[in-house]
Formats: structure tokens, sequence, C-alpha cells
């Protein structure tokens, strides 16, 4: 008989071969895959927060109030004293620009030429504000955006402080530029910004000391406007927050770290194509013209945020907050900012420069995480965005991306859903048979050799009936992940937040009305309810029929709406695929055989336990 | 060790897999199944050995396989000596 030669098969009687040498492999295979999947958890599942090194923290907590003194006493004078040899550019007074376009507007002071606020106009943060990049509460304590930082404390902390001259005051509008300018007591500072119609900023500094060039770096210091470990109230779905990350790209590999892996003051020269720090839906990642001559400064603080950000006297923890200054190895920094959603049409558009000094180089795409399932995840994403393409402007909504394509995936699943249907029932048609083979052997041990007799006599069985269960365990392979890759995009895609879809206002968030989780379960209970199965006995079955629904709809209760409305659909559908199929000659048969099983298996007398097999 | 790792694939035979079954139908392509292997092989094999064999096997099982019949092998038999080398 062919069918029964299995090429994978080991032969039963090979004693030597497989001695000792191949146990001792096949256990360092196991124990490496185990390894790896253990780190893999820890890498994927990021520990909330690591405790930083104490020392570490303290000192650079206490840094900023210790270097703004320095500078203070050292170059204070240095405005009153504007008479020297050369003539001091400075101005006398606080003034702000704004720059805006279409998709932001920057705030500047002429306080250390730095951004006081960075507002997309196309977002809004959880409060329903417009989105600012710039966290106050952080860049009060470690500074602001395009501020300086330079090996000196006392340096960074005057150009910093001191009143620069800019080149405009009030609104600007993209394209433009802007030139902030200070020159007093033997410094001379321009900073340079260029604007165009896209989230990319582009800036050249020149700091001189005393004529020669002193090497000063521009950082985006602490975190980001909408990081998720300042958003208020509790985690949506009592879920991970997802940590800011340090990501970055080097010769093309582009890899991140998350917030509490990152070193602090660390110099990294290296030849970094972007180099940037990202939350969950946001980044900020700066370019540098030259990426062999690039040098990177990872900045490390942490903040005491109470535990529950909605509660102020609740329990203080510690907080990391990540910062990077970015900057040229000559001295002079010439570098783009680009400052804006993880978004992959975006994200796809912004080249970092190559060797040549051109942006030919990889594109920031690979800023965006689709979780430890990305394979999936991402050719789902793509597959939604294209139908959400397709969908015009007019009915363009996310939520039915998701039912449209879940549609015709449960679509194309509907052969094998058929075919397995067609060997449950043949199943079900030699179940008794199995069974009698089953009680002849079950009094045998496990490790009792005979039992592999009751195995050759099943098989025999199925090779006479003519079942064959090529399907295997594939519908479930493909359905689980993809049930996480949905999962994934939903949480980590931008596109889905704040998507609304009918009552659902933000598709990334649980479903504010619980109508979602109450559909499915009734209609996985229905499923249940409907769907013979005779290889199970009917307490096992009245387990399945509560606890499955139960359980599905207490995890879509607190994940992402867009979860609820995938399950919901794809159980809608199946619903109806079941109800058809109970009408075919085969689910009838099926039906009666389970039905004369269950009652078989209660027994004649006093049930009062009603069985949920086999009715319509 | 061994009596552990066969009590928690009882209980995902009689609980989890009836589960996984309902949410997606669908039978094994090799007899018998991959949690009655596991169960087999743990069983005379060890828990190291038997773990191993039972991961082989769930490898084992992917759209490109055929399936069929699958036993677990039995354990090798202790040899008294080494290899003795031939006259």
């Amino acid at each position: 008989m062919p069918e029964i030669r299995n090429p994978n098969l080991q032969t039963p009687g090979t004693p030597g071969g497989s001695g000792s040498g191949g146990d001792m492999r096949s256990t360092m295979a196991f124990f490496v895959l185990m390894l790896a999947v253990l780190f893999g958890y820890q890498y994927f599942f990021k520990p909330k927060t690591a405790p930083t090194p104490p020392a570490q923290t303290q000192s650079q907590t206490q840094s900023p109030q210790a270097d703004a003194t320095a500078g203070q006493t050292q170059w204070a004078p240095a405005g009153a004293q504007a008479s020297g040899s050369a003539p001091a550019i400075t101005a006398t007074s606080e003034t702000e620009t704004s720059v805006e376009n279409e998709l932001y507007k920057i705030v500047f002071t002429n306080r250390g030429a730095q951004v006081k606020s960075w507002i997309l106009k196309s977002y809004k943060d959880t409060g329903g504000k417009p989105l600012d990049m710039v966290q106050p509460q952080t860049a009060a304590r470690f500074g602001f955006p395009l501020s300086f930082y330079t090996y000196e404390p006392a340096l960074t902390a005057q150009l910093n402080q001191v009143l620069y001259q800019p080149s405009a005051t009030g609104l600007l509008l993209a394209p433009n530029s802007l030139t902030f300018h200070y020159a007093a007591n033997g410094l001379d500072v321009v900073k340079t910004l260029h604007f165009d119609s896209s989230y990319v900023v582009s800036v050249d500094t020149e700091v001189k000391r005393n004529g020669s060039p002193v090497r000063a770096l521009l950082q985006w210091p602490a975190g980001l406007g909408d990081m998720e470990e300042f958003r208020p109230g509790k985690a949506p779905s009592g879920a991970i927050r997802t940590v800011s990350q340090f990501a970055w790209n080097i010769d093309g590999k582009a890899d991140q770290v998350v917030a509490a892996k990152v070193g602090g003051y660390a110099t990294l020269n290296q030849a970094y194509q972007y180099a940037g720090i990202t939350d969950l839906y946001f980044a900020a990642a700066f370019l540098p013209s030259y990426p062999s001559d690039a040098s990177v400064v990872t900045l490390h603080n942490s903040v005491d945020l109470p535990s529950d950000l909605s509660d102020p006297n609740s329990q203080k923890k510690a907080t990391d907050v990540i910062g990077l200054a970015v900057g040229d190895q000559s001295g002079s920094t010439s570098l783009r900012l680009y400052a804006g959603p993880k978004q992959m049409d975006v994200l796809n558009t912004i080249h970092a420069n190559g060797s040549d000094g051109k942006a030919t180089g990889p594109s920031l795409e690979p800023l965006i995480h689709y979780g430890w399932l990305g394979i999936v995840a991402k050719p789902l994403y793509i597959a939604l965005r294209f139908l959400h393409g397709l969908l015009g402007t007019g009915i363009s909504n996310w939520g039915w991306a998701i039912i449209i394509f879940t549609a015709t995936f449960n679509l194309i699943m509907l052969p094998t859903r058929f075919v397995m249907m067609k060997s449950s029932i043949k199943m079900a048609r030699i179940q008794p048979k199995v069974d009698a083979i089953r009680k002849r052997y079950a009094h045998l041990k496990m490790n009792d050799p005979k039992r592999s007799e009751m195995n050759t006599e099943i098989m025999a069985l199925h090779q006479a009936e003519g079942i064959n269960m090529v399907g295997g365990c594939l519908p479930l392979l493909v359905q689980m992940p993809l049930f996480i890759a949905y999962f994934e995009v939903l949480s980590n895609v931008i596109e889905l937040r704040q998507a609304h879809w009918f009552w659902l206002t933000d598709l990334s968030l649980p479903d504010p009305f619980h109508v979602l989780p109450i559909l499915i379960i009734l209609s996985m209970f229905l499923t249940q309810f409907i769907t013979p199965s005779p290889g199970m006995d009917p307490a096992q079955r009245r387990m399945m029929a509560f606890m499955m629904p139960v359980f599905f709809g207490f995890i879509l209760w607190h994940y992402a709406s867009g979860l609820a409305l995938y399950w919901g659909t794809s159980n809608l559908i199946n619903l109806s695929f079941q109800l058809i199929i109970n009408q075919t000659k085969d689910g009838k048969e099926l039906h009666a055989i389970a039905a004369k099983k269950a009652a078989k298996k209660l027994g004649g007398g006093g049930s009062n336990q009603r069985t949920i097999q086999g009715r319509r | 060790m061994t009596r552990l790792l066969l009590a928690t694939l009882a209980f995902y035979r009689r609980w989890l897999s009836p589960a996984i079954h309902a949410i997606s139908p669908g039978g094994c392509r090799y007899q018998p199944t991959c949690s009655e292997y596991a169960q087999i092989a743990i069983a005379t094999h060890g828990p190291v050995r038997g773990a191993a064999l039972a991961l082989f096997r769930l490898l084992r099982c992917h759209p490109f396989a055929r399936g069929g019949l699958d036993q677990v092998p039995p354990p090798a038999i202790p040899r008294p000596f080494p290899h003795e080398p031939l006259p």
C-alpha cells in the first residue's frame, strides 16, 4: 500500500545508527530552540522598566540645574560686556517665530534658538487636542528639541539660554528658511533651518569659539509628546504600553532598542544613516547629511511618574525618558530632522543620505514595527491599506477594509472548510468502530509497545474507509497567526489610531458600547450550538460551547475593537455557512449520528442534563 | 517530570484540543495524533528524548507532508557492551 509509506517515518528497527550521538544532537537542538524562544520572548515583550543604575540617573537629573548655574556664573557677563572687540549679535528680548505648513506648526523661541512646540496638524492627542511632538514635562526639565549639545556642560547651558537674533519673527509660511545668529564674547553661533512642504526640516549649524569650531550636536533631548508612558489614565486595555525606542540605521541595517536599555551619554561614532527616537505612533529621526561622519549621543534620563497617571497621588515609579543628540564629527552640523507620524506612505518617501551626500540611502520605513509576528502583520497591513485605497475617498474607512478583507479571506478558505466537513462526516461514520478499537487497548499503559498495534489498526480502518486528512491543522495554522497579526496591526499602525467605524470611535481601542463583544459571544455560542461534533462527549461539549465564547468575548472586550470587528465578521460568515451545511444531506446525517451518540452516552433514565448536541 | 508532562498532555487532550477543533474543524494527518504521539514518546523515552521526538513530530506536520501512520520509534535495546572490534 503506497499510502502508508511515509518518507519521514523512522523505521523502527535501527538501534545502532541513532545511538547516543543522535540523542545528544536532538537534545541540543531542542535546547537551542528553547533558548531562542526564550530570548525572542524577552526581546519582543519588552520589560516594562528595567531599573537604571541609580548613580547615572542621579547625575543626569541633577545636571541641568548644575549646568545652568555654572553657565550663569561663567558666561553671564557676556551680554553686558557686548562692547568687546567684535560687534555683538544678540537679541534684547525673547521673541517667538512660528513656521507653518500643511502638516505642522513649529514654534521657535530665540532663547537658545530651540523649539517650544511642534504641533502636527493632522493628529490629535488622546485628549482630542492637536498633537504636540514636544513633551512639555520632560522638555522643561531636560531641554527642548533642536537645542545644542556639547561636551562642555557650561557651554551647552549658555548656548541654550542666550538670546539669538532671529532672521524673522511672527509667522512664517513654508517653504521658507530661518536663521538664528548669536555672536558675543568670543562665541559665534549660527543655526539655519530650512522648511518645505514635508515633515522634514533641515538644519545647519556652526559653533565657533575664538574662531575655531566647537563640536556641537543638535539634540532631541527628552521623549515625544505622545509617549505612551505619559498617556493619562490607565492603559486602554490593561495591556502593554509600548515604550519609547531608540531606532537607527547603519549601512542599510535597521535596528532598535527599548528605552530602558539605551545607554546614557554614550557617544557613538558610526555611519548612522538615521538615528531617531520613536514611540508607538510617532518618531523624531535625525538624518545626517554625511552619514560617514555622523556622531550620535544617546541621552537617557528618568522621571518619576505616578503609576496611575490619572491619580497624581498614586505611587511614583521611575520612567525612562530617552533622547538623542546628533551631529557631525567635524564640528559644524548638517542634518535633516523628521518629526512626524510613523506612517508607511510618508516614511517611504523620506530617504536617508547615502555616502555621496545625496538622499539615496534607505527610507525611514523600518521605524514602523509590526510586533513579533511582523511577517504576517505587514502583508496584512498592506492588504488592508490596498482595500482602504480601493474603497475611494467617499467611504474610505478602515472598518470596511477589515470587513471586506475578512469576508474575502473566509471565502478563500471555504473549500478547505468544506473538505474538512466532508472528512469529519466520514470520521463520524466510523467513530463507533474507532471507539471499539480504542476500548480493546484501553487497559494498556502509555509505554506499552502494543499500543502501536492500536494505531496501526485505526490507520487501517481509515484506509479502508478512504479517509484522508490532507488538510491537517492548516486552517488552524492560518487562522491563529492571522488573529495575532490583526492584533499587531491594530495596535501598531498609525492609520488605525483614532479610525472610526459607525459607533466605534477608535478601532485601536475597545468598543465603547460593548456591542461587538456581546455579538461575538452570541454568534460563537450559536455556531457551537449548531455544529455537530460527534467525537466529543457531552461534558466536553458543554464546556466548549460555553467556555470558548466567554473566553474570546473576554479577550475581545478588552482589546482593540478592530480585532472584535474581524472576529465578529468571521464568526457571522462561519455561522451562515454552518447553517447552509446543516441543510445538506451530509450535514443532516452528521447531526443524526451526533444526536444518537449523545443520547447513548447520557443513558436512558433521568437525563435532566440536556445535551446541546445535534439540535438545530 | 515525566508525570508532569503527561498530565499536561492529558489536560490538553481533554480540554484544549476540542477547543481548537471547535474554532477550525479538521483532523490530524498523522496517526497517532501529535499529542498522543507525545504521550507515548515521553512515556517510553523519558521527558528529554520524548519531548524532542514530539517536537520533531510537530515539525513534521506541515502542508507538504502526506501524513499517515507515524509511530513512536521503540526504545533502542541497550547493548550489554560497546562495539567489539571485528576480527
